[in-house]
């Protein structure tokens, strides 16, 4: 921890996905810090890989003590960021807070009037903007009240009730004859801002901004359709430094918009890299008509191993409407050679890709272009099926404020409303026809990422830990009812991990179509902390339950998994019969149900290798009542998921009664629970039994009354045998979680 | 359905990790498991037990999920 008082601290919260419960490396925010640092101002970027809730993390911020706070602020993280800026601002009222980044650039105005807790928004490029504001606040001791903002270009800031939007910087614009400009912003690897150890997934630019027409895309908005390209040798510099660390785990990322926008570059890079005896491996993704076969073959050899198209769509008519390959404003609008050309060209560089042994090679698409219908949509997956890709990633139209698509949506179809009254930055698009209907092709990333989230789900289902130690907060919240009320999302503000999984399970298919759409508006409106929202439904079909997947609604089959709740006696007959059983769970529902599960611990314990006796069989299904069985190992110790009920109760265990409501902090409910769980041991008298220290005590043993449970832990030694079975749920981790991004 | 579904069902914990990962990886990840079990690691001790010692003692990269969904979420946006 830094013991000085910064000047300012950036924070760049990761935006949404399961992964990211911490706070990563970025690029752009690191770009801010070196040169902020050249220039002499105590700066640092909020790094941490622990999980937080709002309050924690702003605890943890607060003890930079900086004066002021800049947040990097895309769409994805607009919430997450929002959250911890008003929750600053409650601790800290005399701390300046600054948003900058993509959504900043385009709706500074729309978040400077909604969100009160943001001084100033900066808009494109940070770097010199930022510089200025440092400079003319540290004149005035960090007053923003003495320093006179319309003075300062690129930003716009609150005055009393107004807004006021400054004129843009421009800087890299009014400096665009000057040869590699943007090499005066030092490199966040040379300045040690990021560890070359974090070189992936960082990655590192060659060259800021785009200067093609899609019409669907924010960064030659934000470039102004200009590029501004770093010197070779200072490439040349940033990977001589990354290749010191020897041993990659990964291919190393170019983020440029396009690496290969200008080949003859891209070639003296390459060359420059062959002479410079880099060993690198490298990645990009780029445009298949900005390189032939040559480059290609150079980028080989200089160790690009995987390589990556932005195809979009394989309609030309689409192609054309999207300006993908040409603008929309140039030529005859119904001629489509050019774009039947850049199709072939996909096909061909995809296949001489493979050919020369890149891998992964892979394509991306966007299904709901505008223009597009259901059977255009379907001939670009058809022709993603005969591509020899790896993978591809199959993406929806998302419109973004500011692109020359936003401007003409209507024309489209296409109707945008706002999340809610209270957040009107996030838009929903409704298509002109029902994207959910398309599917995906083969090899799509959806697919595996989806596989990967619902096997998440079914450790959380099963009220498995992982992440224990002292919290103050649940990692999960599993909501067992149908709709989502504003009450409940303020709660999750204060109760859940910023970027925590929540869980919902509706009552049925046609409830999950019928709500689905307004609840997920309500988290947004509202400001959830997470975007992980995992939607799931009930099924019966005969004695099963099935848990069946919204997202296989949308993609299909192959996008989603049925989790299938049966009786734990059910489930393991199954097992000993050699059948499937991955995405079961056993539930215990009668005494039968419990003596089925403690005689597979039985078997376990007489085995003569009980590791070797479980490595040898098919992979365990879940069991909702295993913690019982084990020691240290029980949600309602670790409470890492609370189960909310239709009354608005909280639960810590499937077989539990409430142990609260929704709106009670997090300590409230655990002093409940500790309360039942101490009033359990008293009337047990547990500290006269000899198993005292080897029990997990259970206070909720259904279907075993507390009479019978104590026998059974006297009289059966389960512990081992228990752990071990939670053991091997590590051999399912490897199993079902990838450790490698190429096994996709 | 199930992950991977019909070319694994209905084979050991052992013949998937070789399945997914090659023999060697596979026993590497087992020994590991085993050595971690041993030492008394559980819950979310265990598997930063299993992941130190496939780095430290057998060689493995540090191919963590964390990056490997970074890497897609890279490759979605862009």
């Amino acid at each position: 921890m830094n013991t000085k008082i910064l000047d300012i601290l950036l924070i760049f919260p990761s935006g949404g996905d399961v992964y990211h419960t911490n706070f990563n490396h970025h690029l752009g925010t690191a770009y801010i810090v070196a040169y902020l640092r050249e220039h002499g101002f105590l700066t640092e970027q909020f790094i941490s890989n622990k999980p937080y809730n709002i309050k924690e993390c702003v605890k943890t911020i607060l003890q930079y003590k900086p004066k002021v706070i800049g947040f990097s602020v895309y769409e994805s993280n607009f919430m997450q960021s929002v959250l911890i800026s008003n929750c600053l601002k409650e601790s800290n009222p005399k701390c300046i807070i600054i948003f900058g980044g993509p959504t900043p650039t385009v709706q500074s105005e729309q978040i400077l009037k909604s969100i009160s807790s943001v001084d100033i928004c900066v808009r494109q490029e940070g770097e010199e903007t930022i510089l200025k504001i440092l400079t003319e606040l540290a004149s005035v001791n960090f007053n923003l009240k003495q320093v006179d903002l319309l003075e300062i270009k690129g930003i716009t800031f609150r005055d009393k009730d107004r807004i006021i939007i400054n004129p843009d910087c421009n800087v890299l614009y009014m400096n665009r004859d000057i040869k590699n400009y943007i090499d005066r912003y030092p490199s966040p690897y040379i300045s040690n801002i990021i560890p070359i150890s974090k070189a992936f997934p960082t990655g590192i630019i060659t060259a800021r901004g785009c200067n093609q027409n899609c019409t669907y895309c924010n960064c030659a908005v934000l470039s102004k359709k200009n590029i501004y390209f770093h010197s070779i040798e200072r490439v040349i510099g940033e990977l001589s430094l990354i290749s010191k660390l020897k041993k990659f785990s990964q291919p190393i990322p170019i983020y440029d918009d396009t690496f290969t926008i200008i080949p003859s570059r891209t070639k003296r890079i390459c060359k420059a890299i062959i002479e410079s005896d880099i060993k690198i491996p490298l990645l990009c993704i780029t445009r298949c008509d900005k390189l032939d076969e040559e480059l290609l073959d150079l980028m080989k050899l200089a160790g690009f191993v995987s390589i990556g198209f932005s195809l979009e769509s394989a309609v030309p008519r689409v192609l054309r409407a999207i300006g993908k390959v040409r603008s929309v404003d140039v030529g005859d609008t119904l001629n489509y050679e050019k774009e039947i050309e850049f199709i072939q060209k996909l096909k061909y560089m995809t296949h001489y890709a493979k050919k020369i042994g890149m891998f992964p090679v892979f394509v991306s698409i966007m299904i709901g272009l505008p223009g597009e219908t259901p059977q255009d949509a379907k001939k670009t997956l058809n022709l993603i099926n005969q591509l020899e890709i790896d993978y591809y990633t199959h993406n929806i139209l998302h419109i973004f404020k500011g692109t020359p698509l936003y401007k003409n949506h209507r024309r489209y179809g296409y109707k945008l409303t706002p999340m809610g009254y209270n957040n009107q930055i996030i838009l929903r698009n409704n298509f002109p026809f029902n994207i959910d209907e398309i599917g995906l092709a083969k090899k799509s990333t959806k697919e595996r990422n989806s596989k990967v989230m619902d096997y998440n789900i079914l450790n959380i289902l099963s009220l498995k830990c992982n992440q224990s130690n002292n919290k103050s907060f649940f990692n999960n919240i599993i909501i067992n009812q149908d709709v989502i009320e504003p009450s409940l999302v303020k709660w999750m503000q204060q109760v859940l991990a910023i970027n925590g999984i929540i869980v919902h399970i509706y009552s049925n298919k046609d409830i999950f179509l019928k709500l689905h759409t307004k609840n997920e508006m309500t988290l947004y409106n509202e400001y959830s902390p997470t975007n992980v929202y995992e939607c799931y439904y009930w099924e019966n079909s005969g004695n099963i339950k099935r848990l069946i997947s919204g997202r296989m609604l949308s993609y299909g089959e192959e996008a989603g998994l049925s989790i299938s709740l049966r009786n734990t006696n059910l489930v393991l007959e199954e097992y000993y019969k050699g059948y499937d059983t991955d995405f079961f769970i056993g539930v215990d529902r009668n005494k039968t149900d419990t003596d089925s599960f403690l005689k597979l611990l039985h078997v376990i314990s007489k085995s003569e290798d009980s590791f070797n006796y479980l490595l040898e069989r098919n992979v365990l299904p879940q069991f909702q009542s295993l913690c019982r069985w084990t020691m240290n190992q029980a949600n309602c110790e670790d409470m890492e998921t609370a189960i909310i009920e239709n009354d608005n109760t909280v639960r810590i265990c499937w077989y539990s009664e409430p142990l609260g409501k929704v709106g009670m902090s997090f300590f409230d409910i655990k002093r409940n629970l500790t309360e039942r769980k101490r009033n359990t041991i008293k009337r047990r008298r547990c500290h006269q039994c000899e198993q005292k220290n080897l029990c997990q005590k259970c206070i909720f043993p259904f279907p075993l009354s507390a009479k019978e449970y104590c026998e059974y832990k006297i009289t059966q030694k389960t512990n081992e045998s228990a752990n071990l079975i939670n053991t091997f749920y590590v051999l399912k981790d490897f199993l079902y979680k990838p450790i490698n991004p190429y096994d996709f | 359905m199930s992950i991977e579904a019909d070319e694994v069902k209905k084979k050991s914990n052992k013949k998937r990790l070789d399945k997914f990962f090659g023999k060697d990886k596979a026993n590497a990840i087992i020994e590991c498991l085993e050595d971690c079990v041993n030492q008394g690691k559980t819950g979310s001790e265990l598997k930063e037990c299993v992941k130190e010692c496939l780095m430290t003692q057998k060689g493995f990269d540090e191919r963590s999920a964390d990056d490997s969904v970074t890497i897609m979420a890279f490759i979605t946006v862009g």
